[in-house]
């Protein structure tokens, strides 16, 4: 049984269709992209799926439970970096993780955890005087000191220079072999091939592609047998930007494998 | 439980390490009954007149318990809905939602220790005024204590009302100075008690502040406690709360 479903998720806000037809099916363990533009509906998907918003309409399973009715179970169990948080300037980084442990009932030892996201030697340093790339490890320990089952971190590297994404690429592949799953939201297609098994591409609020990057690269070879040897997708950007393409022109490919 | 206590202390550390915050909830209130006593010129002087209890007692005295309402209000309308506002600008709110304690727990942290520094504030205030003033006791210190309870609830009301909307540290200060420096005029801070004028006297006393500035006075100088103060605090403190729970942003 997947450890996380959604099928036909819809979300509207007012007027704007944020969510038109969302299909994802994640296997426990697994680092789990959900890669897409700028508005695509990415933030808003796993809003639903940690019971934050409440769809309009779909099928959810998180953890076998219904977020929008078990809302309490779920919020021990899944870590949620959000896609914005700061904390207060004034609170240190071993203030801010032993607050957090004090939530949950089972937490992980904030000292240890600390060091494994690199920050022991700035526990006493104020949350104001830390780099975006401090601040996003951080946040990353925050969603992990309750020991949840799912972990759900949202544009983790935006903003970042390319140091500090490596360094948090090389953080997120260490915590692989934690069981804890992963939901990887991004729009950076080099951090989804870098770090997940597998991944949906979602666009205007649907997915229209799942498999492993080199499923998505076959795929998006088939799905553009004109071109020419030479332009044929050979890694991830090329097969996203032939799948985003293939959609605009040719409409009925829409079916998630 | 234990959330609540880990909250309720981390409150407490960064208040510790806001010196803005710290002024206005410890020193300020002191620091103007002071001023009033020490710089202004004739406030050491009896009122006089006709009334039996006032006419005994200096200007200063009137502003003593008036030093109480001046705490009050700048913890409860400055302090508390800043720091909501800017946990709900930095999306701590949102943060906590995402987790088992949820958003609330931060505003009763928020609340506890604000109640608790609005009463330093009040008792420095009050030992400033007894050392360096020589005011009073208060005739009967329950009462006083009665009132200011109410009063702090009330007022604590008030600024949740603030809290629940603003969407930046900011933004409710803002607000909250504003409505901080009206409610000083109603309390009597630059026209005490009897100096006031009849019919301003009479409207302040419905207005949260004047109310607990009234009440708080007449329980000072033992005069009998009026009831339209008691009543007024106490219907503002459920409309305020009712409106603050109905209209809270929680992101
Ligand atoms: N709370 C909201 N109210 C109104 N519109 C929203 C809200 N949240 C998201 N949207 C809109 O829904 C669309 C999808 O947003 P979002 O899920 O944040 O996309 P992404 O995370 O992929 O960038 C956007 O057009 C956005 O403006
Ligand atoms: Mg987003």
């Amino acid at each position: 049984m997947p450890i996380i479903e959604a099928r036909n998720l819809r979300k509207t806000f007012a007027k704007t269709i944020a969510v038109d037809d969302v299909n994802l099916s994640i296997e426990e363990g697994e680092i789990f992209g959900i890669l897409g533009p700028n508005g695509a509906g990415k933030t808003t998907t796993v809003e639903c799926l940690t019971g934050m918003q409440k769809a309009d309409s779909g099928h959810l399973r998180v953890l076998g439970l219904d977020p929008a009715t078990h809302v309490a179970d779920l919020r021990r169990q899944v870590g949620y970096q959000l896609q914005s948080t700061e904390l207060p300037d004034a609170m240190r980084v071993g203030e801010a993780i032993d607050l957090f442990a004090s939530f949950y009932p089972e937490p992980l030892q904030p000292a240890e955890l600390l060091d494994t996201v690199g920050l022991s030697r700035l526990r006493k340093s104020a949350f104001g005087t830390l780099s975006g790339g401090e601040k996003q490890r951080l946040s990353i320990a925050l969603a992990l000191v309750g020991d949840p089952r799912i972990a759900v971190l949202d544009e983790l590297t935006t903003g970042l220079d390319p140091q500090g994404r490596r360094d948090i690429w090389r953080l997120i592949d260490g915590i692989r072999h934690r069981g804890v799953t992963v939901v990887l939201v991004t729009h950076f297609l080099d951090e989804a091939q870098a770090l997940c098994d597998r991944l949906a591409i979602v666009d205007q609020g649907r997915t229209i592609a799942t498999g492993t990057p080199p499923e998505l690269i076959a795929h998006a070879e088939m799905s553009a047998p004109g071109i020419s040897q030479d332009a044929r997708p050979v890694n991830l950007e090329d097969a996203y930007l032939a799948i985003i393409d293939s959609t605009v022109d040719a409409p009925e490919w829409k079916k998630t494998s | 439980m234990t959330a609540l206590i880990a909250l309720t202390r981390s409150e407490a550390t960064l208040l510790s390490r806001n010196p803005t915050a710290i002024f206005m909830a410890l020193l300020f209130p002191a620091a103007l009954l002071l001023m009033q006593g020490l710089v202004i010129p004739g406030t050491d002087a009896l009122i006089g007149g006709d009334d039996p209890i006032f006419a005994r007692l200096r200007t200063i005295d009137l502003f003593v318990p008036i030093a109480l309402t001046v705490a009050l209000g700048s913890v409860s309308l400055t302090n508390f809905p800043s720091a909501i506002g800017g946990y709900r600008e930095k999306g701590v709110l949102r943060r906590l939602a995402t987790t088992p304690v949820g958003p609330h727990r931060v505003l009763f942290a928020q609340v506890i220790i604000s109640g608790l520094s609005l009463v330093a504030g009040a008792v420095i205030a009050v030992l400033a005024a007894m050392v360096l003033l020589h005011a009073q006791a208060p005739q009967s210190a329950l009462l006083v204590t009665g009132i200011f309870v109410l009063a702090a609830i009330q007022m604590l009301a008030v600024g949740s009302l603030i809290a629940a909307r603003a969407s930046s540290a900011q933004n409710a200060n803002g607000i909250g100075m504003l409505v901080f420096f009206a409610s000083l005029f109603t309390a009597g801070v630059w026209t005490p008690g009897p100096m006031m004028p009849e019919p301003l006297q009479q409207i302040s006393g419905f207005t949260p502040l004047g109310a607990a500035s009234q009440a708080l006075t007449a329980g000072w100088y033992g005069q009998p406690v009026p009831l339209v103060p008691i009543v007024a605090m106490s219907l503002w403190t459920i409309v305020l709360i009712l409106l603050a729970v109905r209209t809270f942003r929680w992101c």
